[in-house]
């Protein structure tokens, strides 16, 4: 894998810096997602030539240093220690040199063969920073290169110098901690200048991370022969160290730091003071406004619903046409070639179909991709998290966990994907149980089949309530898990509000691309399998008309619907939908057409007075609730079983969504009778 | 000293203490949220999530994580 490039190269920086359009800029449509071995963070190579160099740019996550607080940061500086790459391109923003600079001293106390690309430069500018860079470059002893991602320009530039260093110099400049914190570190560095396999240059930042207790230097440490002997002498250093200087070491490092950085920054920047607010700052008063914030989000997310699928509809609708046409042209195929009608049925039926299923809804989640990432790479994300963070605590969760819920709306997959930008498991598990009552764009249909039956003259109300109950359950379910099965306390809620601009078309492009393919991908497989399986339950024994009475599915309908009876909602066809429906909930639409046009005596019942004859306002009602509140697709149990990696999760969202559901529609149901409905 | 959540907009705060566990510590400690450092509170509602300016950017901070900084106006 290493022999296919000249060199291979690191993008790292803070979030929001333009890391990630860089990495667009440079590689295009080349790129690799995965995963880190072992890791939830997403793993994004791409390659590309210049001058006539074959380079390999892998994007780190963005990260604000290279502790081992977050996965993230893990990843990051595992990648720069093992995989040794053959320069390090950080991104910085020019308007927040200083925290930016904290990464940079922390790749350069690594040893990383740095490059710094200095991005945002006109933008500082235009809020009074000038940054001398010769100057800069001089005193961290890299080269600093003025980019402009948005602009393409100084790109070339960058690269040059990326492909120069391959001589490799590495930094020179140190930061002197002061007598205490050296003396230390010099007994330390005694212990470990005897391991060959520890490198000269890596000797310093490895005993400063055992000083500031970073978890994956005393991994690396921890099964050395004289692992004893330095965990001693490091007890013992740290706790000379608190008794002189700080309590907690780790603040106290970052402090010393951003000592070193205030010098550098005042033989380096001249500042303007401009008065009077930025844009952003305007934008901001309304955005992030106690009385005008949550309507302005509530406006703006009915927005992107309303185009998704008045953009998405016809789109839909061209692949349903194109899939009923090509299921003629293979049904006629079939039969020139003598094949029996069971044969035929299953490829036309079973994988047309079910394939079909999967891509009628690719539009309208490949519309909501393309919002959230615009929303996303606008900064106006950042700002929902904020503003939603009140509503979040009442979950136990908080503003950044509403992303996911938001995506959740569209598709529980990737919904329940987002929550990887949780810190803590526990926030993760606690949005990945709750994300499954976010009623899904596949459960529309149901509403508008149903709605549109039962309740003509309320249709939007009706379906609006089931909405409105999902979120009610996210709530009440969220309060019981805080309650009885994740006592701890949510992490502590920290973002930071990136300056809002005008998203870059490429980078949403294949931002959105990216988690429609991944949709795609997972969900189609799993899908037309399982929708192969309900075709042969459908199916057999052979020669039964298709989910007719004597099918597998029918009887098993038949066994379980009295389960279902108490809801209103006891005919076998019901039973058969819900069962169908775990391959996706939209399939309970076309099952019920299936269902009743094979079960019928032969007169031509339409769809809608078939469900007459079986359902009432009310028990359609509750039939609506335990299709919201039940079982989540396959698909999102696959993305369960992913994201938690435990079949314990998966199984225990199987089961209590069921009852939930069960209970719900129950009370619903019987509590509506009682009042005469 | 009063905890950050106390003070308004536009007040400049030196950070004396954070009284929080070693990692929560070490993440405000990155992003420039330390014993000595100084920010300016830029929106407090008096609930919810509080936005702080530190350097040059803006940080949102929980309701529960602010209270556990404290500081003094300067």
């Amino acid at each position: 894998m290493e022999t296919k490039y000249d060199l291979t190269v690191g993008l790292v920086g803070n979030p929001n810096v333009g890391k990630t359009s860089l990495f667009n800029l440079l590689t295009g449509a080349r790129q690799h997602v995965g995963n880190w071995p072992g890791k939830t963070v997403e793993k994004k190579e791409g390659e590309f030539n210049f001058e006539g160099r074959k380079i390999n740019l892998v994007d780190l996550p963005g990260a604000y240093s290279l502790s081992a607080y977050t996965e993230e940061e893990t990843v990051t500086s595992d990648f720069i220690f093992k995989e040794k790459p053959e320069a390090v391109v950080h991104v910085i923003d020019a308007q927040n040199l200083e925290r930016n600079l904290l990464m940079t001293i922390h790749l350069i106390e690594m040893g990383s063969p740095l490059v710094v690309a200095l991005n945002m430069v006109d933008r500082a500018e235009a809020k009074g920073i000038h940054i001398n860079t010769a100057k800069l470059a001089e005193l961290l002893g890299v080269p600093v290169v003025v980019i402009n991602v948005r602009e393409n320009r100084g790109i070339d530039e960058l690269l040059r110098v990326v492909l120069k260093r391959e001589a490799r110099s590495i930094s020179r400049s140190k930061i002197n901690y002061g007598r205490e914190v050296e003396e230390e570190l010099e007994k330390l560095i005694q212990i470990v200048s005897f391991d060959k396999d520890i490198e000269k240059k890596n000797r310093k930042w490895l005993c400063l991370g055992l000083l500031e207790e970073d978890k994956n230097v005393a991994a690396i440490f921890a099964d050395k022969p004289y692992s004893i002997e330095l965990s001693a002498a490091q007890e013992k250093s740290i706790h000379h160290l608190q008794s002189v200087l700080d309590k907690d070491m780790g603040a106290g490092f970052a402090r010393l730091r951003y000592g070193f950085i205030d010098g550098l920054i005042k033989e380096t920047v001249t500042r303007k003071i401009n008065k009077g607010k930025t844009i952003t700052e305007r934008l901001d008063d309304y955005a992030l406004s106690r009385f005008w914030g949550i309507p302005l989000f509530l406006f703006v997310i009915f927005l992107v619903f309303q185009i998704s699928f008045k953009l998405s509809e016809s789109a839909s609708g061209f692949i349903r046409g194109g899939f009923h046409a090509i299921a003629l042209g293979v049904t006629s195929l079939l039969s020139m070639w003598g094949m029996s009608d069971w044969t035929t049925s299953l490829v036309v039926d079973g994988i047309i179909g079910g394939v079909g299923n999967v891509l009628i809804f690719v539009p309208i989640l490949g519309m909501l991709f393309l919002f959230i990432a615009i929303l996303e790479d606008s900064g106006y994300m950042a700002r929902i998290a904020f503003v939603m963070d009140r509503f979040m605590h009442k979950l136990g969760l908080h503003g950044k966990a509403f992303i996911p819920m938001i995506l959740g709306f569209g598709c529980n997959v990737p919904g329940i994907m987002a929550t990887r930008t949780l810190e803590t498991r526990r926030d993760r598990l606690l949005a990945i149980l709750i994300n499954p009552f976010m009623s899904c764009g596949a459960r529309l249909p149901v509403y508008i089949l149903f709605a549109g039956i039962f309740f003509p003259e309320h249709q939007g109300v009706v379906i609006f309530s089931l909405y409105v109950l999902g979120i009610l359950m996210a709530i009440i379910v969220g309060f019981i898990f805080r309650k009885f099965v994740f006592k701890e306390l949510s992490s502590p809620f920290v973002i930071e509000l990136p300056s809002y601009h005008i998203p870059s078309f490429k980078g949403v492009l294949i931002h959105a691309w990216e988690r429609t393919w991944l949709f795609i991908k997972k969900a189609g497989t799993l899908i037309l399998a399982f929708s192969v399986l309900i075709w042969f339950l459908a199916s057999l024994p052979v020669g039964v008309a298709y989910g007719s009475e004597a099918s597998l599915a029918g009887s098993f309908g038949r066994m379980l619907s009295p389960f279902f009876a108490p809801l209103g909602f006891g005919n076998w066809q019901a039973t058969v939908a819900l069962i169908f429906g775990l391959a996706g909930k939209e399939i309970i639409v076309g099952s019920f057409g299936t269902l009743y046009g094979a079960s019928g005596d032969g007169s031509a019942l339409s769809l809608a007075s078939a469900l007459r004859q079986d359902f009432t306002p009310l028990s359609s009602y509750a039939f609506m609730v335990f299709v919201l509140l039940y079982t989540p697709c396959i698909a999102t149990l696959a993305a369960i079983k992913k994201e938690t990696g435990s079949w314990k999760w998966t199984i225990f969202v199987a089961t209590y969504s069921v009852i939930i559901a069960w209970l719900v529609a129950f009370v619903i149901y019987n509590f509506g009778r009682l009042l005469g409905f | 000293m009063t905890s950050i959540t106390k003070f308004h907009e536009g007040d400049i705060i030196r950070i004396r203490l954070l009284e929080c566990g070693l990692g929560f510590q070490k993440r405000m400690a990155e992003l420039g949220i330390f014993a000595g450092a100084e920010i300016e509170i830029a929106k407090n509602d008096g609930r919810g999530p509080l936005l702080v300016k530190v350097f040059d950017s803006k940080i949102v901070l929980g309701q529960s994580g602010a209270q556990k900084i404290y500081g003094d106006k300067i």
